[in-house]
């Protein structure tokens, strides 16, 4: 069966250049995002990680990005979107980026912007995957920059698994909503990804039939 | 820097213009020397849209921060303007979601717990789930919606009114609130931020007391002045452009001679498509466009400061110098009004807004003369929402025959659609209007049937024409025949091309 997709936030994607930052739960992201975005997309990934060779996909290492990377920047500036995975390969949890989408970004002066992608690990099942893109981050310090698109990133999974306002409240009070998405042992995090995608602060689908 | 309005007087080069007629597109070929009407081009918009925003919550008017003002609050009320304003949705996303999320992480920050969003709809109807989650974003929607924490106001659950001052009772949750932030979306001057308080979210006695027949004019000053009193209030005006059509309709935003060839083009074939087309088709059309809308302002802070900074901005905007009053106005409705949105335009409506909206829209003067004629474009088809529309459709079926004097239908018939149990269950239930909005839309109306001698309405159903105590004519050659025995052979005409323009008569030529 085919899983419905869903996207949100697509008026935060600025008209021109854009790194966009994912989280990667399967080899299929590419091609999910790719159908959320307007306009053309570049995907640059890191060599070794799946995610789909066709035209419009470029492998590249992350730690020696060789002269490709000028015409990135090049790219970028001239008004093309370019997405990456700074967690290099796919893995049902949220891991640490890479800064160099970030390095990309503030080479080219274009902003960051995080996407989060929810229910994907488990494609197929009935709830859905639900893609949310955030605020553009500016260009700056690609330490700086990596550390608030992860944060971003956490919030926008967080905010599909509670709600917008809770996610508010929580980074006010200093606490990490990453709690609501990774807590507990490898196994059930896993576990946890495998499960529907239940959408936050909803009532339960109503049932007909038992 | 925006073209001003201004007045082109037609001559025998003049091709066929735009008239207003509800939903479609009339050309109409004008009279010579008629004087058309047209309203300014949008005034300089903010560059940038969420620096506007939080520059007015950093700095506002005759108020603190909202940041320091958020600060110990344990109760916030959004009050928030509904679906009405603008009355076309508006193009890539509404600005209401962006306001409120930036108010609400500003909230969030000041560690507010205990926040309700009210949609300031007064009489007309309660919005659905999906509408307020298209006005206020998913994220907004997600957030309170399910928990009761995000609704529309209703005027007749008396038990969530609180009193706050002599015959003046509000909502509950925003009697209760620590802070009232009241955001007003407007594009027009009638619209301003205290209203949107004293009509929006009061009782039913305390609104209609504001829009009865011939209302006290110090009623809405003393709702201001209970509310405010009762509650602090910050209030916050996001002030549009008005709109502008964007695809294949964009020629109904420029002036005729600007037209290129493709808009020529769009032209013939709409025009064509809507004379062949049934009319739930050509409904259909026009009810799915969005419209344009650029933000020429956020104001915050202080209530009377924000309304006197918006009111000066909208005069700017729609303010179009004419010399002279007219003997025949030619106006007619939008294609969707505040009162219509997402339905059918039915009579009442019409009328409403070409004779309320359109006419009553002036600095001072009519535009045209006491005893002069009103000549309005409209199909006036016996057509009403089956879901919004119940008491609309019994006011126009049962009322209207029976008499069409404001002050008879106060006496013998306003009570009735005040205290009406079916009307009064399908406002609170069901999404409609609530009974008493049909009299307050032929109320709104009276100004300018007791001004003008006659009105007549061009292509409209005579049996609606006459049941609304209008005259109706097929062609503007037949209402000016019409009209020449009020107004003479060559009365000097106006014509209204497209709103919101608001004439000043200057006094030289008065």
């Amino acid at each position: 069966m085919k899983p419905v997709v869903t996207w949100f936030g697509t008026q935060h994607l600025p008209r021109g250049g854009a790194v966009l930052v994912s989280n990667h739960p399967t080899e299929q992201d590419a091609a999910l995002l790719a159908g959320a975005i307007p306009g053309p997309v570049l995907v640059i990934r890191q060599i070794g990680d799946r995610v789909g060779r066709s035209w419009g996909v470029r492998a590249m290492d992350f730690d020696r990005p060789g002269a490709e990377a000028d015409l990135i920047v090049l790219a970028l500036k001239r008004g093309l979107k370019v997405l990456t995975f700074p967690e290099q390969e796919p893995a049902p949890t949220l891991r640490r980026f890479h800064e160099y989408p970030a390095e990309l970004a503030e080479r080219a002066r274009v902003p960051l912007v995080p996407v989060g992608i929810r229910g994907a690990y488990a494609a197929g099942n009935d709830a859905g995957i639900r893609i949310r893109f955030g605020e553009p981050i500016p260009a700056g310090t690609p330490s700086v920059t990596t550390a608030a698109a992860h944060d971003a990133v956490v919030d926008l999974l967080a905010e599909d698994s509670t709600s917008w306002w809770q996610v508010q409240r929580l980074r006010a009070r200093g606490e990490d909503p990453s709690e609501a998405v990774e807590s507990g042992a490898t196994w059930r995090r896993v576990w946890a990804q495998t499960a529907p995608p239940r959408l936050g602060s909803t009532p339960p689908p109503r049932q007909i039939w038992r | 820097m925006s073209r001003p309005g201004f007045i082109l007087e037609t001559d025998d080069r003049t091709p066929e213009l735009l008239v207003p007629g509800g939903p479609g597109v009339q050309l109409q070929r004008m009279p010579l020397g008629t004087e058309v009407l047209y309203p300014s081009e949008a005034l300089e918009h903010v560059p940038d849209t969420l620096e506007a925003i939080d520059k007015a919550l950093a700095a506002p008017l005759g108020s603190a921060p909202l940041r320091d003002r958020l600060t110990g609050v344990g109760r916030l009320a959004l009050v928030v303007t509904d679906s009405s304003r603008p009355a076309r949705p508006m193009a890539g996303g509404d600005i209401r979601s962006t306001v409120l999320e930036r108010i609400l992480e500003v909230a969030a920050t000041a560690r507010v717990d205990d926040v309700t969003v009210l949609l300031a709809n007064g009489l007309r109807r309660k919005m659905s789930g999906s509408e307020l989650q298209q006005l206020t974003g998913e994220r907004v929607y997600r957030s309170f919606f399910h928990e009761g924490k995000l609704f529309s106001h209703d005027v007749t659950q008396t038990r969530s009114l609180v009193e706050v001052g002599t015959g003046v009772e509000i909502n509950e949750a925003v009697a209760q609130a620590d802070l009232v932030i009241n955001l007003n979306v407007t594009t027009e001057l009638p619209h301003t931020n205290a209203r949107q308080l004293t009509r929006g979210i009061t009782g039913q006695r305390t609104a209609w007391a504001q829009l009865t027949l011939d209302a006290d004019p110090a009623a809405e000053q003393q709702a201001t002045d209970a509310i405010t009193a009762a509650v602090p209030v910050f209030a916050i005006d996001v002030v549009l452009s008005p709109g502008t059509w964007g695809g294949p309709l964009r020629f109904l935003s420029k002036r005729e001679w600007e037209w290129q060839l493709q808009d020529r083009a769009a032209v013939a074939a709409v025009h064509r498509a809507l004379r062949l087309a049934p009319r739930q088709t050509r409904r259909r059309l026009f009810h799915g466009a969005t419209l344009e809308y650029d933000v020429l302002a956020v104001h915050a802070g202080d209530i009377a400061r924000v309304t006197e900074r918006t009111t000066d901005l909208l005069t700017r905007q729609q303010t179009v110098e004419v010399a002279g009053q007219a003997d025949v106005l030619i106006t007619g409705p939008a294609s969707t009004t505040e009162h219509n949105v997402d339905a059918v335009m039915n009579p009442l409506v019409a009328a409403w807004d070409a004779l309320a909206h359109s006419f009553g829209n002036h600095a001072g003067t009519p535009v045209v003369r006491e005893g002069g004629v009103l000549i309005c474009f409209a199909p006036l088809a016996q057509s009403f929402s089956a879901r919004y529309d119940t008491a609309a459709a019994d006011f126009f079926a049962e009322v209207l025959p029976e008499t069409t004097d404001a002050a008879v239908i106060r006496d013998r018939f306003e009570t009735r659609f005040a205290t009406d149990e079916w009307y009064r269950h399908q406002y609170a239930t069901q999404g409609a209007h609530h009974g008493l909005h049909p009299l307050e839309l032929w109320y709104a109306i009276q100004p300018a049937v007791r001004h003008c001698s006659d009105i007549i309405w061009v292509g409209a159903d005579r049996a609606s024409a006459g049941r609304l105590g209008f005259r109706a004519a097929s062609t503007l050659a037949d209402a000016l025949e019409i009209a020449s025995a009020q107004v003479g052979r060559s009365p000097r005409t106006t014509l209204l091309h497209g709103a919101p323009v608001r004439p000043q008569i200057t006094e030289a030529s008065a």
